[in-house]
């Protein structure tokens, strides 16, 4: 039985159910819904914007590092990574590719293809279960690809000693910051009971 | 505990009303002993990831509820005392000072010392054009964990003297949302990140900074582990009637 047939709707903060009529949760004040409002537009909208600002996040440079003399070419993701590994330092490239590189790829297309799998006829052959680990997945890891950001933050906070050794944050943390943002935003306000909504739909077509 | 209220008392110049004023904190401080555990009942509830209704019984030691189908977890059983979050908020709050006084990582390089705390990295994140990014940096970093743990004091207060008032359940519902966007963790794993980093090019040293932000960010999951929102709300809820739909869900008689 689904809280939906049962004229229920469930706080998502404070897990009280309320009542169909009622537009706020009486315990927590905060406004409740069957499902999410606008969930999948909403959701399409930030996915894209973040899609969007993907390009300019790994054209742009990131940061600037001069350090006694040496360097002062700005640096992209894909470039620090590659200079990570010329340093020998392939445990911490290891780690930036994961957090800056794969992560936002993977929430990107994870969440295009939650998107598309709740629309009739685009299954792409994942299961339900399936589905809800993906949407789990890419909303608990969300926060991990900040990484880079802070890393970013600490060393201009630290390296200022002007001639021998400055960093200087380019434009590129920008629109990577946004694309952090918004995939969080994204994975937010996507409803997962509409997965199941959609399950329960067709298996009563099919009987 | 019972000294020091005493001298409050004796400070305050009467020691009858110290007496008094103990034996009143102190059943305060107490009761969640002896009534936690007859407030659990078996009851519904909706899955908030697939909308099953599931009715949950009296958990015992160590059970964890989860959805059937979706397989999220709904409750679990807590010894949630709430005076134990108490002593972590108090704690996290007494280290968000040093933390954020005290610089992260110190660097030396040809005779200059340089170091630079959380402030410093948001204010050269603003002087480089990118007030954007510093303010982001500045909220989840510094902002969030300040509020989480500010937030959580009137909460503890209401659910000590068992009346959750308005008040309090709509902070508890803007601390549930704040969650998410703390970033203590992950701040820390840059700080590691950006040692390792430098320690090939010059001397790093931790400042004090570092350790206290790591006991911060320790208090912070320390909360999380301890605080049970099922168990809170339900405390805090008390004057909330139960739900009517065409099913009523949430009490059973």
């Amino acid at each position: 039985m689904n809280g939906i047939d049962l004229g229920l709707k469930l706080c998502l903060v404070c897990y009280q159910a309320c009542p169909e009529y009622q537009r706020r949760c009486q315990r927590c004040g905060g406004r409740v819904r069957i499902r999410r409002n606008n969930s999948i537009a909403r959701c399409w909208a930030l996915t894209l914007a973040a899609a969007l600002l993907y390009i300019p996040a790994n054209i742009l440079p990131m940061m600037t590092i001069s350090w006694l003399g040496q360097g002062g070419e700005p640096d992209t993701i894909i470039s620090g990574v590659v200079k990570l590994i010329e340093n020998d330092m392939a445990m911490i490239a290891v780690l930036v590719f994961i957090a800056s590189i794969a992560i936002p790829l993977l929430k990107l297309l994870g969440m295009a293809v939650l998107l598309l799998s709740i629309q009739p006829g685009y299954e792409m052959g994942l299961g339900i279960r399936q589905k809800m680990r993906l949407y789990r997945v890419i909303s608990w890891i969300g926060r991990w690809s900040m990484l880079d950001i802070f890393i970013i933050s600490l060393l201009a906070g630290l390296i200022q000693f002007g001639q021998l050794g400055q960093v200087e944050p380019g434009a590129g943390a920008w629109a990577f910051a946004a694309v952090v943002t918004l995939t969080m935003l994204a994975s937010n306000s996507f409803d997962p009971r509409l997965l199941w909504d959609n399950q329960c739909l067709s298996q009563r077509l099919e009987e | 505990m019972g000294i020091v209220l005493f001298d409050l008392g004796l400070v305050m110049g009467n020691e009858v009303t110290g007496k008094a004023l103990g034996r009143y904190l102190q059943t305060l401080l107490t009761q969640r002993r002896i009534g936690g555990r007859e407030a659990e009942k078996p009851h519904d509830l909706l899955c908030p990831d697939c909308d099953l209704l599931i009715s949950i019984p009296v958990l015992k030691q160590q059970q964890v509820a989860a959805c059937p189908r979706c397989f999220h977890t709904l409750e679990k059983h807590a010894y949630f005392r709430i005076q134990n979050l108490l002593a972590l908020v108090i704690t996290g709050l007494l280290l968000y000072i040093p933390a954020n006084i005290y610089p992260v990582l110190t660097l030396e390089l040809a005779g200059l010392q340089h170091s630079s705390t959380i402030w410093g990295g948001v204010v050269a994140l603003w002087g480089s054009g990118l007030p954007i990014v510093a303010t982001m940096v500045f909220v989840f970093v510094m902002l969030v964990p300040l509020l989480r743990l500010l937030m959580l004091i009137p909460v503890i207060w209401a659910s000590l003297l068992r009346d959750g008032s308005r008040f309090s359940r709509y902070l508890f519902r803007d601390y549930l949302f704040l969650c998410q966007w703390g970033m203590a963790k992950i701040y820390m794993l840059g700080v590691l990140i950006s040692a390792i980093k430098l320690v090939d090019m010059t001397s790093v040293e931790a400042g004090l900074g570092v350790f206290c932000y790591t006991g911060l960010m320790l208090v912070e999951v320390g909360i999380s582990i301890t605080l049970n929102e099922a168990r809170l709300w339900n405390t805090l809820g008390k004057g909330v009637k139960a739900t009517e739909g065409i099913y009523v869900i949430n009490e059973r008689h």
